[in-house]
């Protein structure tokens, strides 16, 4: 397929013969790369015909040898857009095509087919003097009428010669070519010839690429993850990772990416197949912090990854742990991403939108300086780094609390913004994280591709709820006892419910300010249980009347919720984010303000008042109020079969991973954002002061990491903390 | 210049595309202000700075919400600027004013603008938007075109140059330096510390100086730049003339410009207005014929003030905004919908 000719740059009037000298302003004209008989040529023709106007661009690169002619460099040594090349050959009586003869690598040094530059000229109107040479123009352009050839350096004179002489002549041909051009040389017949050669081969069988060892082809996906169960320390999203990765069907085989957490800086990247159990290990040299957004070690890694481990699809289920800019890596390799937004770490690096005053920020509402003084309130180690900090990274961390400058969350926003607007498919788990998440990310406008599907509880056998009220009422409080969970309005809810026929029953950790708490106040009537497995959570949840899920953000969706409503008990929930959306108040449970602990007691003791209530609700709790881990394996392979089909995958030709994939990192370029973090320096720091500050800063002795650890949260937590650091780093995975 | 209008709405507010103190680029917004200010009136414009734009564009709820200047900073949220557009009913355009050199952050504002309009013509096809027209620059009737001429003999220099120290300026000047080191020549601008070159100095000339600058010049040396700091994803060559072009000619100065581009032919006339070199005898040789017939050089320049006051004022390029955001006083409203690329290709074209 030639190259060709675009109207919209090249087009322009070739003049009359009565305006031929006001028109052109040189006398001959060549443009092109300096390859080293481009250059021979043209100087052999400046000393020739030193009485013309020459117009000369002849721009080199560092594997040429230096343009030996008699001209200052600058005259010859320029550059002009592809619009220009076309009018200076419109302005100029002989447009001279030079082959090229150069190239590396034992590769051939000269082409058979023109270059673009013969059609572009010609549609500029340009009369060309062709090195004959080029095997192929006379497909192109008649020598007789369109163009003329000449052969060799006196040839070549002798033409310039006649056809400066000849302007009707000239002219002649220069009109000719630009109308052939028109019939036959623009990009629009290109693109039919293209067309009818792709709907030729369509009808031809497509040969399937061959499969392992199993008739039917399987799917390789890549589950892009924060964390995972086999670490400890996991919350509701790993559990739904690894859930899904082993239960999707036979012919899709799921692997996970996660960083290894006990190396700080995500330094330990882990691939982990669940069904084979088999375990690879990435290390990396560069730092990735949660202010990462380009890194190119990784992407380059990502890239060779999807590669060997031939990757069909990506889904990123959490970012945390890896650069934003990796599903544009996929992208540029023609992998289709999914991505499911399990949080608002999108959004804001405090993935709750939760403030230093540990309130929900309502950022939306707020003008961008609130958002840049949070973060400068509440820098990201604090947030996130579980691990002891390399001296590095403890610097890093201070310099970054001391200078997160004014636009650092939108810088943040654009370049997060445009990294998921590259994906195939968003899931929000809500409509209340899809609402808050757009609200933050106007840049996210494509709503064909975005779906807001919940996540699955597994179907477990569930005992049978209480069917008769029987004093006192039982209440759960399922999940974590924290400050996001409603921590400080739970205790007050204990501490004034002491004199009811009430208890309560915590299924989950409670924090070490709670923990102390509630031993200081003795609250018999408050039974705390711990951990459980996740598939536990029903049988313990049957055994309440109630559950509270009193969460102060805006949550995503609330696995707990789906687990007491499964087990028959009546949520009271705060009306906020998920919680508010999924409830309806009367009909399926009761939702309060949010810190609003009189309305929960008033509810409690209005149910303990008239428990027939708890009936009422229980008869309007179904399945439809939360979905199924069958029902939602069904809805995400419907999508992820879609979309593998849209890409062709199961058509790509054994051959398209022989070669593996060039180096195309986003960060190598820096395309989308000039920094590789998304921390815009203050004006004001990086003083001396701070920077003194800092060289003096040494990392604590790991005596004292010890001792803060045991001052913040107790000595089991720290022996426990101590025992897995051991085994951890050990190489040695606990159960 | 805050007021509203009768109807009691503001029709263009003119904000800044970054920080100023990144973007240097205050003396640029006020002179658009003031052709938006010539074309609809004083009181149907307002101005403000980036930092103020979602604030201004709450308050004044404008037609229009023109944002020029540089994009590049990480830092800018014209998300913000694009919601508070929406909510205030009002259309967003950016002019972008350093193409091709700032191309790639194109990628922030396509999916946000309602017009892209930007200053390279080469550049502005190539932006994956439908509503992508090209605006040359222009230059400030207010500061360049009411100087009166110095007289041939006051002039303090023979060829002048104000402007960065690129790569391609800087091979150039020096490839000139013999015909230039002979004159009273005056080059200067950031990066212009060569040793070898007494004529050069790395020195910036304040935005309110520079008209007067111009004016002691007997001939300006206008080149193009290479040299781009976001310019990797196409690797674009500019197409159309800098501002400065536009604001020498406005200041009525004899200008000789290096052909890299032919563009420029369609701003001025080529001999009456503006010449061109292709090297270092032609400029000599065009150099020895200016100085020596000053009334040749001065009547080049009051050609090229002219037509710079008849056309290239940023008044007209106003005009173009308002016809192409159909807000102009004759245009039909346009609807707020896509246009197809292939209607918007041909204008561009």
């Amino acid at each position: 397929l030639p190259f060709a000719a675009s109207p919209r740059f090249h087009e322009l009037l070739v003049p009359d013969e009565s305006a031929e000298a006001e028109h052109y302003l040189y006398d001959v004209l060549f443009i092109g790369t300096a390859w080293p008989n481009r250059v021979r040529f043209c100087k052999q023709l400046l000393e020739r015909l030193p009485a013309l106007k020459f117009k000369l661009a002849l721009p080199s690169n560092p594997h040429l040898p230096r343009p030996d002619l008699d001209l200052p460099r600058s005259v010859y040594s320029w550059r002009a857009a592809n619009s220009e090349v076309a009018r200076f050959a419109n302005r100029s009586r002989i447009v001279l095509a030079l082959h090229r003869d150069f190239a590396l690598g034992g590769n051939p040094g000269a082409a058979a087919t023109p270059g673009p530059r013969l059609f572009e000229t010609a549609l500029a109107g340009g009369f060309q003097l062709v090195d004959a040479s080029l095997p192929e123009v006379g497909a192109y352009y008649s020598p007789a009428h369109e163009a003329a050839t000449f052969a060799g350096i006196d040839d070549c004179v002798a033409k310039i010669k006649h056809y400066l002489g000849h302007p009707a002549e000239r002219l002649a041909r220069a009109r000719a070519a630009q109308e052939r051009t028109r019939r036959e040389h623009l990009y629009a017949h290109r693109v039919d010839q293209l067309l009818t050669v792709v709907e030729q081969g369509a009808r031809r069988p497509v040969r399937r690429l061959a499969t392992n060892d199993c008739n039917a082809p399987r799917h390789r996906l890549l589950f892009v993850c924060h964390n995972h169960i086999s670490l400890g320390n996991f919350g509701g999203v790993e559990v739904y990772v690894d859930l899904l990765a082993r239960n999707l069907p036979a012919d899709m085989e799921p692997v996970i990416y996660f960083p290894d957490r006990s190396f700080p800086e995500s330094r330990l990247i882990k691939l982990l197949d669940v069904r084979r159990e088999t375990t690879r290990e990435l290390r990396f040299a560069t730092p990735c912090t949660h202010a990462t957004l380009l890194n190119v070690e990784r992407e380059q890694a990502f890239a060779q990854l999807l590669h060997e481990e031939r990757i069909d699809l990506v889904h990123f289920h959490h970012m945390l742990g890896h650069p934003w800019s990796l599903p544009l890596v996929a992208r540029t390799l023609g992998v289709p991403t999914v991505t499911t937004v399990e949080d608002y770490y999108a959004s804001c690096m405090h993935l709750n939108l939760v403030n230093p005053a540990r309130r929900f920020c309502r950022a939306a509402e707020l003008p961008e300086e609130a958002c840049d003084m949070c973060l400068q309130e509440s820098p990201g180690h604090r947030y996130f780094e579980t691990g002891p900090l390399s001296k590095e990274a403890a610097k890093a961390a201070v310099i970054e609390q001391l200078h997160v400058g004014p636009g650092s969350q939108a810088s943040r926003r654009g370049y997060v913004a445009a990294a998921m607007d590259a994906h195939d498919l968003i899931i929000f788990i809500s409509r209340a994280a899809q609402e808050h998440t757009l609200s933050l990310l106007p840049l996210l406008t494509r709503p064909e591709r975005m779906v807001v599907e919940g996540l699955p509880v597994p179907i477990e056998p569930v005992p049978q709820a209480r069917s008769e009220f029987v004093p006192p009422l039982r209440v759960a409080v399922p999940g974590n006892l924290s400050i996001l969970k409603g921590g400080d309005s739970l205790c007050r809810i204990f501490n004034a419910t002491r004199g009811d026929d009430i208890t309560f029953h915590v299924f989950g950790r409670v924090d070490t300010q709670y923990d102390d708490m509630l031993k200081a106040w003795n609250l018999p009537h408050v039974h705390v249980y711990g951990g459980y497995k996740p598939h536990q959570a029903c049988a313990h949840l049957a055994t309440c009347d109630v559950s509270l899920q009193l969460s102060m953000w805006p949550e995503t969706y609330v696995l707990t919720l789906s687990e007491s409503w499964r087990a028959g008990v009546v949520p009271i929930v705060t009306d906020t984010g998920a919680l508010g959306e999924r409830v309806t108040h009367g009909v399926n449970g009761f939702k309060v303000p949010v810190d609003e602990p009189s309305a929960v007691v008033h509810k409690l003791r209005d149910i303990l008042h008239d428990p027939r209530q708890l009936a009422r609700i229980r008869r309007n709790i179904h399945d439809g109020l939360y979905r199924l881990l069958p029902d939602h394996i069904e809805f995400l392979t419907g999508h992820y079969r879609r979309l593998l089909k849209e890409y062709r995958v199961a058509e790509r030709q054994a051959r398209f991973f022989d070669e593996p994939p060039m180096p195309r990192a986003a960060g190598g370029a820096r395309t989308f954002h000039v920094s590789p973090d998304w921390h815009v320096p203050n004006s004001a720091g990086h003083d001396g002061q701070s920077l003194a500050c800092l060289q003096g800063m040494s990392q604590p002795s790991l005596a004292r990491r010890a001792r803060r650890y045991l001052r913040d949260h107790g000595l089991r937590a720290t022996v426990r903390r101590a025992v897995r650091e051991l085994f951890l780093r050990g190489g040695i995975r606990l159960p | 210049m805050n007021a509203c209008t009768d109807q009691g709405r503001i029709q263009v507010l003119v904000a800044g595309a970054s920080p100023e103190s990144a973007d240097g680029g205050a003396t640029r917004r006020l002179d658009v202000v003031e052709g938006f200010a010539e074309v609809l009136g004083a009181s149907a414009v307002a101005t403000c700075r980036y930092e103020q734009a979602a604030r201004h564009i709450e308050r004044l709820r404008p037609e229009l919400v023109f944002v020029i200047g540089s994009c590049l900073e990480d830092r800018c949220d014209y998300a913000r600027i694009r919601k508070t557009c929406d909510a205030a009913n009002s259309q967003l355009a950016f002019w972008l004013e350093n193409d091709p050199h700032e191309f790639d952050a194109s990628v922030k504002m396509c999916a946000l603008a309602d017009f892209i309009f930007s200053n390279d013509r080469f550049a502005s096809a190539h932006y994956a938007h439908p509503r992508a027209f090209h605006l040359p620059p222009a230059a400030s009737a207010r500061r360049f075109g009411q100087l009166s001429p110095v007289p041939w003999k006051d002039r303090t220099s023979d060829v002048f140059f104000c402007g960065t120290a690129f790569p391609n300026r800087t091979a150039l000047v020096a490839d000139l330096a013999v015909s230039l080191g002979r004159k009273q020549t005056k080059i200067c601008g950031t990066g212009w510390d060569e040793p070898k070159l007494s004529f050069c100095r790395d020195q910036r000339i304040d935005a309110s100086d520079l008209p007067a600058a111009y004016a002691q010049a007997r001939v300006v040396l206008a080149m193009s730049r290479t040299g781009s700091s976001a310019n990797k994803r196409c690797l674009l060559d500019p197409s159309t003339p800098g501002a400065s072009l536009f604001e020498a000619a406005m200041a009525g100065c004899c200008q000789l410009l290096f052909a890299d581009s032919l563009e420029m032919l369609d701003y001025f006339d080529r001999g009456r207005e503006i010449l061109l070199f292709d090297g270092t005898s032609d400029f000599a040789a065009q150099l020895e014929r200016l100085l020596s017939n000053g009334e040749l050089a001065s009547s080049i320049g009051s050609a090229a003030r002219r037509r710079a006051l008849a056309d290239h004022t940023y008044a007209a390029r106003a005009r173009r905004v308002l016809e192409c955001t159909g807000l102009a006083p004759s245009a039909t409203p346009r609807p707020r919908i896509s246009i197809p690329v292939a209607a918007n290709l041909a204008r561009a074209a």
